[in-house]
């Protein structure tokens, strides 16, 4: 008893803290950005928010204006690609193809050269039958 | 004024916890939420007066889960898009009702805990970077310098600005152009040796979070207090981050112990100013 209370008072917190960091690293081979989610990871990598989506090859424009839950959706996938979000984000581009290339761009830096470019980060393909579309 | 002033100076590490907390939160919560300024104003009064009406323990207790809970939902609604010193008011706020749910050892409990989460907060900020190729290498860093997102308030004077616009412009025509893989674009440096000292700089920030890490954990307040100054003080002149800084100097003031007053004021009005700066929508939050 003496030892549980110990423990709940010296150790819960930062036992739980470095298991949340743990859980996010673990999550970046599926695309998760290392900005959010507990990792404390900000300024690690380049910013989300300066992705692009493509799909089919093609830029998706996220606009406030134009498209807000595209917009929204948008910029919650390029943070963390789930499957739930791309398939949001799917639904409000409506593409028309069968067969869909879903992808993340990131800008890249390459210091040595003083070369900037894009780079693919994410990429995923969907294909949907003729029921789901 | 004098005595009020010495009565604020002598806040217990339970009473400064719970008043930090309450105005970090309430700051932060309506952001989600989209509420007006007016409401988060409302809020602070409100709240602020429970907290003075609430003496005794138990209600202290239920203010505390309420603050909690509130915070929970918000966390776990958008757990993968939260900020990370969303998580860190989190983790005080766990800390604040510890506090209460064992009273006679709030005093070290809160000091203990505090250290730890800043240590672990430093280790794992450098080893984040560590794991990133883009900035153990010094590519990101000098991806941030060339768009003028290094140090944004030296940028902005008008002898690099030209340098930063046509950098950023140049990227922007190239991002709405890019079309295939090998598509590059150069991007002529501001001085010699550029990269070199870039990638000296992004070792440099590692080794510092690291550093600090240990720090927390040396008894020598003075040291201590200086380089965590330089600290705080780095982290709004180049990141402008007022949220995680509001947050770090609450915590720096909480691991002090109760004899040095003057740090710990230095470090509340550090709390206030970052605070004033978030309800006024300045910097990252």
């Amino acid at each position: 008893m003496r030892l549980l209370r110990k423990f709940i008072q010296y150790l819960l917190v930062p036992l739980l803290l470095t298991f949340v960091v743990f859980f996010q690293i673990s999550k970046f081979d599926k695309g998760l950005s290392s900005w959010k989610g507990g990792g404390f990871g900000m300024y690690a990598d380049y910013y989300p928010m300066s992705f692009d989506i493509r799909v089919n090859g093609e830029k998706i424009l996220l606009d406030k204006k134009e498209n807000l839950p595209l917009y929204n959706h948008g910029r919650k996938t390029l943070i963390n690609p789930s499957e739930e979000n791309i398939e949001i984000c799917i639904e409000l581009i409506k593409p028309t193809a069968d067969t869909i290339h879903f992808e993340i761009w990131s800008p890249y830096f390459e210091g040595s050269t003083q070369q900037y470019s894009r780079k693919k980060r994410y990429e995923k393909t969907i294909i949907r039958n003729n029921q789901s579309k | 004024m004098k005595k009020q002033l010495l009565e604020i100076i002598n806040l217990n590490r339970s009473r400064l916890l719970h008043i930090g907390f309450l105005i970090a939160l309430l700051i932060s919560i309506p952001k989600f939420t989209n509420l007006i300024w007016e409401v988060k104003i409302s809020w602070v009064i409100g709240i602020l007066s429970l907290l003075v009406l609430s003496k005794n323990t138990k209600m202290a207790i239920s203010l505390w889960i309420i603050m909690l809970a509130i915070l929970g939902v918000v966390l776990f609604q958008t757990y993968y898009i939260t900020a990370n010193h969303i998580f860190l008011l989190f983790y005080v706020g766990m800390i604040g009702l510890l506090s209460k749910l064992f009273i006679y050892e709030s005093n070290e409990l809160i000091n203990f805990n505090t250290k730890m989460i800043l240590s672990l907060l430093f280790f794992f900020g450098g080893l984040q970077k560590i794991l990133s190729l883009a900035f153990l290498n010094g590519d990101l860093l000098h991806y941030m310098f060339l768009r003028g997102e290094l140090a944004s308030p030296v940028f902005q004077m008008d002898v690099f600005q030209n340098y930063f616009i046509e950098n950023q412009n140049a990227m922007k025509l190239f991002d709405q152009n890019f079309a295939f893989d090998n598509q590059r674009l150069y991007l002529k440096p501001l001085f010699n040796h550029q990269h070199l000292i870039i990638y000296g700089f992004s070792i440099f920030v590692i080794i510092i979070e690291l550093v600090l890490a240990c720090m927390v954990w040396i008894k020598n307040q003075k040291i201590k207090f200086i380089c965590f100054t330089i600290f705080l003080v780095g982290l709004l002149f180049t990141r402008m981050e007022t949220g995680f800084a509001s947050l770090l100097s609450l915590l720096l003031a909480l691991q002090l112990p109760i004899s040095n007053k003057y740090y710990k004021i230095f470090y509340l009005i550090f709390f206030c100013i970052c605070s004033l700066m978030i309800v006024f929508g300045i910097g990252l939050h």
